[in-house]
C-alpha cells in the first residue's frame, strides 16, 4: 500500500509536471512550480534523510528523462532536496509550522542553489546571482511544498498510510 | 547504526548519510558530465578525465620518448658510422676516380696536342706511355708501352710537341726501351736554327747535351735554338731539340762548343710520340 501511494504520487508529479504545467502556466512563472518537489521533500521530511535522498534522486532522474534535459541536473537538485529536508527534520524536530518552513525553505533553497550551481559548474548558465527569476523558483516551490506536504500528512493521517506517531510530525 | 570496536564501521554508522549524500551527487555528476559538451564540443566527463589523466598521461609519454629518443639517438648513431664508413669509401672511390679523370683530361689534353702536332708536321707517330726509367743514373733511359704488337720498330725517334726525346734503342712485344738525347751515348745530328751551322748533339747525363763539332768559325750565341738536321735517316728534320745556354770557345782548336738545354724535360717525362722510323716513311715515299 505504501510502495503504491509512494508510486502513485511520484507518478502524479512527474506526469503533472511535464504535461500539465506547460499547459497551464507561463513560462516566466514556471520556474516556481516544480511539482516533484512536494514527494520529495515530504518524504524527506515525514521518513528522514536517506529517503528524501533516495526518493530525489528517482524523481530528479525521471524528470530529467522526461523532459529531454542532461540526466542528472534535476537529480542532483533533488537529491539535495531530500538530503536537506531530512537533515533539518531531524535536527529541528519538526513539530510546528515555523521548524516546517524552515525546513521546507532550506530543502527548496538548496535544490534551486544546487541545480543552477551544476549548471554553472558545467558553463551551462552563468553564476549564481540573485534575480527574480531564482527569488521566484524559491517562493513558489516552497509555498507550493509547504501546502501540499501539510495536505499529504492530513490524507495519510486520515487513510492509515502512517502511524499516529508519525503523523503528528505533520500536524 | 554504529557498532563498537570497528572504527571503520562506527565512522561509516555515524555518516552514511553524508556518504551516501556525497555518493549520489558524484555519480550525478559524473552521468551529467558525460553527455553535457563545452564550447569546442568536448563532454565535460572526457574534459575531466583528460584534465585528471593528462599529467599522468604527459609522464608517460614523457618518459616514453624520451626513451624512444635515447633509442632512436643509439640507431641514429650506430646508422651515422655506418653510414660514415660507407662515405668514407665512397670518398676514397671518388677521389680514386677524381684522379683517373685528371689523370685521363691531361693525357686527352697531351693526345690532342700530340694530334696537333702530327698534324702540323705531317709526320706519322703512335703515343706512347713512359712506363719505367733506367735505376743507373748514368744511362737515361725510359720505358715505353709499346712494341712490336703497335709497329715500333728500333731506331724509331720519339718526340713530344716541345722538342725531340731520343730514339728506340730495343723493342719487345708491348714495350720499347727509349734512349734520351741526354744520354751519354746519344748522337744526334742537329743544325743551329738561326746560322744553319751543322754540329752533333751528345748527351751529358746530367739532363742537358753538349754542341760538339762545330766549326770554330760558325756563328752561335746563347739563345739560339737547335733542331734536327735529318742526316743520317734517324730523326727528321726540323724537329726542336733544345737552346744554346752557353757557348765554349777555346783560344784554340777546329771547333768550338755549346751547351744546350732540352726543350723536352727529361725527367718529368709520361707521354711520348713514337714516330714512323724514317727508313720506313722513305720505303713507303718510293724515296732511296
Amino acid at each position: 500500500m505504501r510502495l503504491l501511494y509512494f508510486i502513485f504520487l511520484l507518478g502524479s508529479a512527474l506526469v503533472l509536471q511535464s504535461t500539465l504545467v506547460p499547459l497551464i502556466v507561463p513560462t516566466w512563472l514556471a520556474g516556481g512550480v516544480d511539482l516533484p518537489l512536494i514527494p520529495v521533500i515530504h518524504f524527506a521530511l515525514t521518513r528522514g534523510a536517506t529517503s528524501g535522498m533516495l526518493t530525489g534522486a528517482l524523481a530528479g532522474y525521471l524528470q530529467d528523462a522526461m523532459t529531454g534535459g542532461a540526466l542528472g541536473i534535476n537529480g542532483v537538485a533533488k537529491i539535495f532536496a531530500g538530503y536537506t529536508g531530512g537533515f533539518l527534520k531531524e535536527k529541528l524536530f519538526v513539530r510546528g509550522i515555523g521548524h516546517r518552513a524552515v525546513s521546507v525553505s532550506g530543502a527548496v533553497l538548496l535544490s534551486i542553489l544546487s541545480k543552477y550551481g551544476v549548471l554553472a559548474l558545467f558553463g551551462q548558465s552563468r553564476p549564481f546571482i540573485i534575480s527574480p527569476f531564482l527569488m521566484w523558483a524559491f517562493l513558489g516551490n516552497a509555498l507550493l511544498v509547504l501546502l501540499f506536504h501539510a495536505l499529504l500528512s492530513r490524507f495519510e493521517a486520515y487513510s492509515g498510510i502512517r502511524q499516529e506517531e508519525e503523523l503528528s510530525l505533520g500536524d | 547504526m554504529p557498532v563498537p570496536g570497528n572504527p571503520m564501521r562506527t565512522f561509516l554508522g555515524r555518516h552514511h548519510q553524508g556518504l551516501m549524500l556525497v555518493a549520489l551527487v558524484l555519480v550525478s555528476l559524473v552521468i551529467i558530465s558525460r553527455q553535457l559538451e563545452d564550447s569546442r564540443g568536448q563532454t565535460y566527463f572526457a574534459k575531466s578525465v583528460i584534465a585528471v589523466m593528462s599529467p599522468f598521461q604527459e609522464g608517460v609519454t614523457g618518459a616514453v620518448r624520451g626513451i624512444a629518443g635515447l633509442w632512436d639517438e643509439y640507431l641514429s648513431i650506430r646508422g651515422v658510422k655506418k653510414e660514415n664508413s660507407k662515405l668514407r669509401e665512397e670518398v676514397n672511390s671518388l677521389r680514386t676516380e677524381i684522379q683517373g679523370l685528371k689523370e685521363d683530361l691531361y693525357r686527352f689534353g697531351r693526345m690532342e696536342e700530340f694530334a696537333a702536332y702530327v698534324s702540323a708536321t705531317d709526320l706519322s707517330g703512335i703515343a706512347a706511355r713512359v712506363i719505367g726509367e733506367s735505376p743507373d743514373p748514368w744511362t737515361r733511359t725510359i720505358v715505353v708501352n709499346r712494341g712490336h704488337k703497335e709497329g715500333v720498330k728500333t731506331g724509331s725517334p720519339v718526340v713530344m710537341p716541345e722538342g725531340l726525346v731520343g730514339r728506340v734503342i730495343e723493342v719487345s712485344g708491348s714495350s720499347s726501351v727509349v734512349r734520351l738525347i741526354v744520354d751519354r751515348s746519344s748522337r744526334v745530328p742537329v743544325l743551329v736554327s738561326r746560322s744553319r751551322a751543322r754540329a752533333v748533339l751528345e748527351g751529358e747525363s746530367s739532363g742537358t747535351c753538349q754542341l760538339k763539332y762545330l766549326q770554330r768559325t760558325e756563328d752561335i750565341q746563347e739563345g739560339d735554338v737547335i733542331i734536327t738536321s735529318g742526316l743520317a735517316d734517324i730523326f727528321p728534320r726540323g724537329v726542336e731539340v733544345g737552346t744554346v745556354a752557353q757557348v765554349v770557345r777555346k783560344d784554340y782548336g777546329l771547333y768550338q762548343y755549346a751547351k744546350v738545354v732540352p726543350h723536352v724535360p727529361m725527367s718529368r717525362l709520361e707521354d711520348v710520340l713514337i714516330l714512323e722510323h724514317q727508313s720506313s716513311l722513305k720505303d713507303e715515299d718510293g724515296t732511296p
